[in-house]
């Protein structure tokens, strides 16, 4: 077949083997490609290095780790900053759901209290009273 | 002490024991500088070439996420790819997280484990996934509801192992009607 109607979306990508990319030959992406694996070889032996040392004792630490841990806790709020959509998404998803469940539970109850007014609700085994 | 890596003449255990113990203070708990942590949205030049050195990646690579108030700074968007489609039979340094050390991690690592969110290639489009699974239920829950407004039922009768003896009897001299 010429060409596959296979389309990628958010949670099924596109294999490699349909990737036009992936043929792509010419030498710059030749070059990039040498350049991200002298980065990942450089970073190989670093972590071979220390974990083969015989004195070492310890857990390896691992600076990526680190780096994703300190950006999405301590590096979160410094970054803020109050946008249309920030406050949307924080009324919509802070406060929505305490007021959408205050009134659920009110006219719940005000029900009930009107019913017991009314002597209709069944309290045959009602505890409290 | 000093009895640290200077190395006493003495017995010999002792000293083994404490081969890696250096007196307090003198190291921190973390070889991590406040360089190689992730700031706010690069904006200088010298910010653009510093932050892809810092996340060990290439240039070309790097790619913040963009700067609109979502906290992200400059944390590198890596492409969504789940850790399902990783190759699994590399050695990597954490074969169960398919994550080797010092490598960029995902900002959404946690959701893309393997344990989690997949977003490995589907045989089929998603859409036409969809459109399969949602047209069969659609058509079947059709059918099954024109099924429910004309039913359809054999007609009633009296089968003759429900009968009595005598009412056996009867319908045996009578000719073995069904009625």
């Amino acid at each position: 077949m010429s060409s596959s109607n296979y389309k990628p979306s958010r949670l099924a990508s596109l294999p490699s083997t349909l990737d036009p990319a992936e043929y792509d030959t010419s030498p710059e992406t030749r070059r990039a490609q040498a350049e991200r694996l002298a980065i990942r070889a450089r970073l190989k032996r670093e972590y071979l290095l220390q974990y083969n040392d015989p004195n070492r004792r310890g857990l390896i630490e691992n600076p990526a780790l680190l780096r994703w841990t300190y950006a999405r806790t301590t590096n979160v709020y410094p970054n803020f900053r109050p946008t249309p959509k920030n406050s949307l998404m924080g009324a919509l998803f802070g406060i929505g759901p305490l007021i959408f469940l205050y009134y659920i539970i009110k006219t719940d109850r005000d029900r009930k209290e009107k019913l017991i007014r009314e002597g209709k609700l069944d309290r045959t085994f009602q505890l409290s009273r | 002490m000093a009895v640290a890596r200077a190395g006493l003449l003495g017995i010999q255990w002792p000293q083994r024991a404490f081969q890696n113990v250096v007196p307090l203070g003198a190291q921190t708990a973390s070889h991590v500088t406040n360089d190689m942590l992730p700031v706010s949205y690069p904006r200088t030049p010298e910010g653009w070439a510093a932050a892809p050195k810092k996340y060990n990646m290439c240039v070309e690579d790097y790619e913040p996420y963009p700067d609109d108030g979502m906290q992200y700074g400059d944390y590198p968007k890596l492409p969504d790819r789940s850790q399902h489609e990783r190759n699994p039979w590399y050695s990597w340094d954490q074969p169960d997280l398919r994550l080797n050390w010092g490598e960029p991690t995902h900002w959404h690592l946690d959701m893309y484990t393997r344990n989690r969110v997949d977003t490995s290639p589907t045989p089929v489009s998603w859409n036409v996934m969809c459109m399969q699974l949602f047209g069969f239920m659609a058509f079947m829950t059709f059918i099954f509801w024109v099924g429910d407004m004309y039913p359809v039922y054999q007609p009633p009768g009296q089968h003759s192992e429900t009968l009595s003896p005598f009412k056996k009897e009867r319908k045996a001299r009578r000719g073995g009607s069904s009625l």
